[in-house]
């Protein structure tokens, strides 16, 4: 599952297991765009709107999908930085052109801004923070996590380190805003020291953190549960808000967290 | 830390579990079954089955509509509990083509047959990821994870996902699983060599061959016989030769190939291994080929320098000099005639004359006339005969002499063809010259037979005759005391012609 959402604050979700994207006004379903397969993890807008669609695991490519369902631009995920097609973490669609994330670690751009391939692939160090003039990363412990921040031509410096009471599942998204916040959602967990290791809590977190690393909010939302993995939980709209995306038994529920 | 949970045979049995099931699953690395498990990937989801090949071409099947009301058409593929069970072998050893699915995600979840729950912080490759409710259930494979927490997983996913490996989230509703008998042995390519012994760390090569025993395995080893020339360039890559000698040039160095000179004959039986002669002609017998063999014949001549070198001829004669020596030359005398047919085959005669017909031809013929005197010793060696008396001593024998006494007059003329009288000067008996009529030692001369009158070709007295001997005379002798008077005789005849004329 994921999502994403343009300056008009039109909510993108991807609905994988039945091949479409779903676009909401508001409360209201407006409109569903076809996608040609239900392999797609992860979606993103152009600047036009237009919308691309990561499919990892049936094509292993990145297309351009009209409001029609149909590919107009297909690119190979595997090549220069990827090595394999599983290994893409996140798609990330800028003015520049098409850029995916390797394991939560460095991003490749794979297309122009036209969307074509490029042979050779620019890499970039993390994930792109424009108001910060760098690019982030973060890492997970058993109790914590800590995020880095790497400058144009400067060497990464932690941004800012988050300590936790519950242990740390597994980090479930990293945004930056135009105001140069960033925004950290993790899943956590307390299981029981014994065997079975029994489930004893969770819930989802979303930490917030100025532009110097300061923590300015946590806030705790219902956990993700189910089979099913997410892709995309968190995000950083077009239009400035901040969004997340969580699973219960009723569902997806799509939320803003920031005016 | 982890306990082993013990379970009573009769809830096993409800759970459709024997107990020969408990018998320990066989050790495993983690890096075996991660191996394992990779080889599902690309196959299809198969609910309830569990089985794929390592065979490339062999069709991975296709699943469609929504299972467990789906439908799949093949005979490879998977779902995720009959995966992970294939990919662990549990309850035991099973071929990955072989079709089992042994346990469902409800045993994965629930029981800990051949598994142990283990925190969900402390994974570790090749441990599982198992979820499970009323409605259902899923399990995954655990190979590595990432700094966000990520796992990369191995799954059969869904009838739509197929069977993948990729980067995926788990909620915590997920538990860890770890199997029994797992060890933490690395064994980066899961060739069950571990890391620590394996001479080839991440190429599988359980047989670990090092053929120049440098501690690279060949499977990995850019030069196996490290002879400086890389395999991939090596005409003998498990032999060293880093001089790539390849006589035949087929591509196989002599070191390694069993025909060097590409002859069809194997080296171990080729006369001469490094020449071509699918006849192995030897004429001398001696092992080594005519193709290699610098002395055919074994005479002790050199080919090159042999003018028979095919036939012995430690001599070289050649008699005719043609450079063909005589041992192989079918015309040694070169006179046109081959030797077989030649009565003189080391003397050129295109004649061919044979005056004796010995079969002998006169060139070569030591007795020309065959009568037992060689000729070098035979006063007549043109004319058979038995006497070889030489009046004139000048070696031409009297039965050939034109000139017995050897004075210079023939003897058809010679009015003493026995004696030597030069001046032919007459005595009174005409026809008979002065010098034999004094009863000189010498012969009367020949009748028109040729023969001395009065005495037979055998020099025996004619009778009536005066039977002369002449001095010396013997059986080879033809004089006889009966000459003179016929001589007599003969001159008192003709001087009354004379005076009556």
């Amino acid at each position: 599952m994921s999502f994403v959402v343009d300056e008009r604050g039109r909510a993108f979700v991807l609905d994988q297991i039945n091949s479409r994207i779903q676009v909401f006004e508001g409360d209201r379903l407006a409109r569903i765009v076809p996608l040609p397969a239900d392999t797609i993890q992860d979606i993103a807008l152009d600047a036009k709107g237009g919308v691309w669609a990561l499919d990892r695991l049936g094509a292993g490519s990145v297309a351009h999908v009209t409001e029609d369902g149909v590919v107009s631009h297909e690119i190979a995920l595997v090549g220069d930085g990827v090595e394999d097609a599983g290994d893409v973490s996140a798609l990330e669609v800028r003015a520049d052109g098409v850029w995916v994330e390797v394991r939560h670690a460095t991003l490749v751009q794979i297309a122009s801004a036209d969307g074509i391939a490029l042979a050779d692939r620019p890499v970039a160090p993390g994930r792109f923070a424009d108001a910060l003039g760098g690019h982030l990363r973060a890492a997970k412990s058993s109790f914590g996590a800590a995020i880095t921040l790497q400058k144009q031509g400067e060497r990464p410096e932690v941004f800012a380190k988050l300590r936790f009471s519950m242990r740390v599942g597994h980090l479930t998204g990293l945004e930056s805003d135009r105001e140069g916040n960033v925004h950290v959602s993790l899943h956590l967990f307390d299981e029981s020291p014994e065997p079975p290791f029994e489930l004893l809590a969770q819930q989802d977190l979303v930490v917030t953190l100025d532009r110097a690393g300061r923590e300015l909010s946590r806030v705790v939302l219902p956990p993700e549960s189910g089979a099913e993995e997410s892709f995309r939980r968190l995000r950083v709209g077009a239009n400035g808000g901040l969004y997340h995306l969580g699973f219960d038994s009723d569902g997806a529920t799509l939320r803003r967290l920031s005016p | 830390m982890t306990t082993r949970t013990q379970l009573p045979l009769l809830l096993l049995a409800a759970l459709g579990l024997s107990s020969v099931a408990l018998a320990a699953p066989p050790t495993q690395t983690r890096d075996q079954i991660i191996a394992r498990g990779k080889g599902v990937v690309g196959f299809s989801y198969w609910w309830g089955h569990g089985r794929w090949t390592t065979d490339s071409s062999a069709y991975r099947g296709s699943c469609s509509g929504s299972c467990p009301s789906c439908s799949h058409s093949g005979a490879y593929g998977a779902d995720c509990s009959g995966f992970v069970a294939k990919a662990w072998q549990v309850p035991g050893t099973s071929a990955v083509t072989t079709d089992s699915h042994p346990y469902s995600t409800y045993h994965f979840y629930h029981n800990a047959t051949h598994w142990t729950h283990i925190s969900r912080g402390s994974t570790k490759k090749a441990d599982a990821m198992v979820y499970r409710t009323s409605s259902g259930g899923h399990i995954f494979l655990y190979e590595s994870g990432d700094p966000w927490g990520w796992m990369t997983a191995i799954e059969c996913k869904s009838c739509s996902g197929g069977c993948v490996r990729a980067g995926r989230s788990a909620s915590s509703s997920y538990k860890a699983i770890r199997r029994h008998n797992i060890t933490d042995v690395v064994d980066t390519d899961g060739d069950g060599v571990p890391d620590a012994k394996d001479n080839c760390k991440t190429v599988k090569n359980a047989d670990q061959k090092d053929t120049d025993k440098d501690g690279k395995g060949d499977a990995c080893d850019t030069d196996d016989d490290n002879d400086g020339i890389l395999d991939t360039k090596d005409n003998c890559p498990l032999v060293k030769n880093a001089s790539q000698k390849d006589t035949d040039g087929d591509g196989k160095g002599d070191a390694c190939d069993t025909d060097m000179d590409g002859d069809g004959v194997p080296n171990a039986s080729d006369n001469c291994p490094l020449v071509k002669n699918a006849d192995q002609k030897d004429t001398d017998k001696d092992g080594k080929g005519d193709a290699c063999d610098a002395d055919d014949d074994g005479d002790g001549v050199p080919d090159a320098a042999d003018n028979c070198p095919k036939h012995a001829n430690a001599d070289q004669l050649d008699t005719d000099k043609d450079g063909k020596g005589d041992a192989c030359d079918t015309d040694d005398d070169n006179d046109g005639l081959l030797d077989e047919d030649d009565n003189c085959p080391t003397v050129a005669n295109a004649n061919q004359t044979d005056m004796d017909e010995d079969g002998i031809g006169d060139s070569c013929d030591d007795d020309l006339d065959g009568d037992g005197f060689a000729n070098d010793v035979d006063v007549c060696p043109l004319l058979a005969g038995e006497n070889q008396d030489d009046t004139d001593g000048d070696g031409l024998g009297d039965e050939c002499d034109d000139d017995l006494d050897g004075d210079g007059v023939l003897n058809v003329v010679d009015n003493c063809p026995s004696v030597a009288n030069a001046d032919q000067e007459e005595s009174v008996v005409e026809g008979i010259g002065q010098a034999c009529a004094d009863g000189a030692v010498g012969e009367p001369p020949l009748g028109p037979t040729g023969m001395q009158e009065g005495f037979t070709p055998d020099g025996v007295p004619v009778e009536g005759s005066c039977g002369c001997t002449l001095p010396g005379a013997g059986s080879g002798h033809r004089r006889s005391g009966a000459l003179g008077l016929v001589l007599l005789g003969l001159f008192l005849m003709r001087r009354g012609r004379r005076e009556r004329a």
